[in-house]
């Protein structure tokens, strides 16, 4: 039996389900979102809470990613820092917020 | 009666608060909660160690060297390194035209910095850490009157 992991993603990534639409490249595309809040530590005594926002996608939907490359999810503004493609067909974006 | 050391403390975050405009006077003294983006940029003053010996004994009286830290925390989009350097110029130029501290310590100067950057969250951070010495001295039957 094999597994059709291509559609299960197309499943997880549709906005119905846990997906955002994202405008990047001239179109829209879905991916997971997620902004969690997280302490910055740095030689001061005290840490920073910042944001992270990060972009789980269809590797795909970004085949030609380039950082400093724009995007937009509702009326926030980004730009993308860095990826990490895990090899099955999904990457995970570092977004900085514009 | 307060110690000398929060009368110090106390003075150089006024000077802070006076002199380095680019924190829009967001100057902290001991603070322990951390700062969201709301309170950026800023800066957080600590007294964080103290050393003394015995300066004479007829009147008894305490040399002290106490380690003064001066936090500060910036975040920007591509300069945020230019702008913790341009709070440290603001810093060390209050701090040092304060040298006696308002007539608390001897003297007041900059013996290290440490400088950290971070680009893990949604826009780059940069953090130093400054750490002035502050000689003063005291009687050894009263901390809360300098000498």
């Amino acid at each position: 039996m094999t597994i059709d992991f291509a559609a299960d993603i197309s499943t997880i990534m549709d906005v119905d389900e846990f997906a955002v639409s994202v405008t990047y490249d001239g179109g829209t595309v879905s991916a997971i979102f997620d902004n969690e809040t997280l302490p910055i530590e740095g030689p001061g005594f005290v840490p920073i809470h910042q944001a992270q926002p990060r972009l789980t996608a269809r590797t795909a939907d970004f085949a030609s990613i380039a950082e400093d490359q724009a995007l937009s999810i509702g009326s926030d503004n980004y730009k993308i820092k860095a990826w990490i493609d895990d090899g099955t067909g999904v990457m995970e974006i570092q977004l900085e917020k514009v | 009666m307060a110690h000398v050391r929060k009368d110090i403390r106390d003075r150089v975050a006024s000077v802070l608060t006076t002199g380095v405009t680019l924190v829009s006077s967001r100057v902290y003294t001991s603070r322990v909660y951390p700062l969201s983006e709301a309170k950026l940029p800023a800066i957080a003053v600590y007294t964080s160690s103290e050393t003394s010996n015995l300066m004479s004994f007829q009147p008894p009286t305490l040399q002290r060297s106490m380690s003064l830290t001066v936090d500060v925390y910036a975040r920007a989009v591509g300069t945020f390194d230019d702008d913790v350097d341009a709070i440290c110029v603001q810093i060390e130029d209050a701090i040092g035209a304060d040298f006696r501290v308002n007539g608390l310590a001897k003297q007041i100067h900059l013996i290290s910095t440490e400088i950290d950057y971070n680009g893990e969250a949604e826009q780059p951070v940069g953090i130093a850490s400054m750490t002035f010495e502050v000689a003063y001295v005291t009687s050894i039957l009263d901390a809360s009157t300098a000498r």
